[in-house]
């Protein structure tokens, strides 16, 4: 077995392609280094759900074989991955994160695993997950089949959820990509607390089909990564029309960054009460910093604002009438009270509850915020917002206390909003480490109109090429 | 020592205050859920819509 160096397991999916192709290694040593330090390191962040050892070493034989005549199927080929355990894998357990399905055995593929099959990518292992993605709503770390998720920077730190596992294994260097999910900050709070590159697709570009539905109406697939550039590479693969899910919306993408608008002709929206008010003060030199190397790229700044909805009562509404009719069997059978989180099984059980009417108004308000966001973008080609106000949260706190500067709230919401607008409108994020606070990683978030992935990839590009943020790795 | 508002907030908020506070019931868990879900229905309802709006989803025949 060729030998793996530690800079391998840091490295973006060019290079471990191109190192594929040139022989330094095999894809089977590659599998082989990846998965066990997967075994042996997701443990320690409660980020491994479980290892997929024998299968990851079979498929990169065969990759192998097609490398040996040269059959080429895309950089991802030979390129060890894991997903998110909302994903099935046939003849394997998917547990979505919860105790009730720990035993649950599907006979098929998410399409998403099938997709990057098919271009030769090495499924390593599924990643831990908050259960059943948060669904309910959960008040501690601890909501999960496999424990809190542990911050690779700081075990004493959360590492976000509810893709606390895709994160993680990312951040550490155990896998060089992951799928997770978002229905509401699922992508972008992970990604944000572990200092990991990650995109939220727009609604409908990612099949779902295989995966867990906690919204129907929110629910989206997206990739973790190390760079902008590697998110663009999976989602050119995982994206495309799929009539299994009827969320699908027809459309494919083709990562293409240079085919956007120049950087340097493209608006910029963003709400500097944002980054003066509601980030926290430990975190504020950091995100000023990254403010000022976006505009160092020749983008037009925008002062702006999110339109004036109450996003936070439409999306806990449209999720708590979704997931309390696809959960329904499961609070109706009492299984509900074996979850790890009391606060989710009474959000669970709350949410049978909702009225028609009440999700009927948030579902035509969410089309009015929709139309709303539509019209902002016509003055804007993106926003820039924090990803989060701060840093991880520590690992037994509360999470509905937040970790706020304690003071007043500012008057202004800013964009304080943007993560639940942005899903209520199917909206892509693209998410950027920037920098530490508190010894921690911090991020940005990139948010686009529908379909503007590549706008999104590209000042993500630009940005990655100006800083190193995203090269750094944590005490593994 | 005079105890503002503001220090009473910082002690209340502190964990040695948490820590004797007594772990929320399950019947409290779920009063406070089904108290959640109502202060979100009274914020939709405090917006008014056009009678000419469908919901944000579409079915397909």
């Amino acid at each position: 077995m060729a030998a793996i160096g530690n800079d391998v397991f840091f490295a973006a999916i060019p290079e471990l392609n191109a190192r594929l192709k040139n022989k330094e290694f095999k894809a089977e040593d590659l599998a082989r280094a990846f998965a066990e330090r997967l075994a042996q390191l997701g443990p320690r962040y409660n980020a491994l759900a479980l290892p997929l050892h024998q299968e990851a070493i079979r498929a990169a034989k065969a990759v192998d074989k097609d490398l040996k005549i040269e059959r080429y199927r895309g950089l991802l080929q030979g390129i060890p991955y894991g997903v998110k355990d909302l994903l099935s894998f046939a003849g394997q357990p998917t547990t979505w994160g919860a105790k009730p399905y720990a035993g649950q055995v599907f006979d098929y593929n998410a399409a998403v695993i099938d997709r990057l099959t098919d271009v030769g990518a090495v499924l390593a292992g599924k990643l831990s997950m908050v259960e059943l993605a948060g669904g309910g709503g959960y008040r501690f770390a601890s909501a999960s089949l496999t424990g809190p998720g542990l911050n690779p920077w700081d075990r004493s730190r959360w590492s976000g959820g509810s893709s606390s596992g895709s994160a993680a294994a990312v951040a550490a260097g155990l896998v060089p990509f992951a799928i997770g999910s978002e229905t509401s900050g699922s992508i972008v709070t992970p990604a944000a607390f572990c200092g990991v590159t990650a995109l939220r697709p727009t609604y409908g570009l990612v099949s779902r089909y295989g995966a867990m539905a906690l919204s129907w109406t929110l629910d989206k697939l997206g990739p973790f990564a190390h760079t902008a550039e590697d998110c663009g590479l999976i989602l050119h693969v995982i994206s495309g029309k799929d009539g299994r899910d009827p969320g699908s919306a027809g459309k494919s993408f083709y990562y293409a960054p240079q085919y956007v608008r120049p950087v340097k002709e493209l608006r910029v929206g963003f709400a500097p009460v944002d980054w003066a008010e509601w980030a926290e003060p430990s975190a504020r030199p950091a995100f000023d910093a990254a403010l000022e190397v976006v505009k160092a790229a020749g983008v037009r700044m925008i002062e702006t604002k999110l339109p004036l909805y109450p996003y936070g009562a439409a999306l806990s509404t449209i999720l708590a009438a979704e997931q309390g009719s696809i959960f329904e069997p499961l609070i109706a059978s009492g299984r509900v009270n074996e979850l790890a989180d009391a606060a989710q099984i009474a959000g669970l059980k709350a949410s049978l509850e909702v009225a028609a009417k009440d999700y009927l108004k948030a579902m035509r308000l969410r089309r009015l915020m929709q139309e709303a966001m539509q019209r902002l973008f016509a003055d804007v080609d993106l926003l820039v917002a924090p990803a989060r106000t701060g840093p991880a949260s520590k690992i037994d706190q509360p999470l509905d206390r937040g970790a706020g500067a304690g003071g007043p709230a500012p008057k202004d919401p800013g964009f304080r909003a943007i993560i639940q607008a942005g899903n209520l409108a199917g909206l892509p994020a693209l998410v950027l480490p920037c920098g530490f606070a508190e010894g921690l990683p911090v991020a940005l978030q990139l948010v686009g109109a529908p379909w503007a992935e590549n706008t999104l990839l590209a000042v993500g590009r630009e940005f990655q090429l100006r800083t190193d943020w995203h090269k750094r790795r944590p005490p593994v | 020592m005079k105890l503002t508002r503001r220090k009473l907030a910082v002690i209340l908020a502190s964990g040695s205050a948490l820590a004797q506070t007594p772990p929320p019931t399950p019947d409290d868990l779920l009063k406070t859920a089904r108290e959640r879900n109502q202060a979100n229905a009274a914020a939709l309802d405090a917006e008014s819509i056009p009678m000419s709006t469908e919901p944000a989803f579409q079915f397909k025949a």
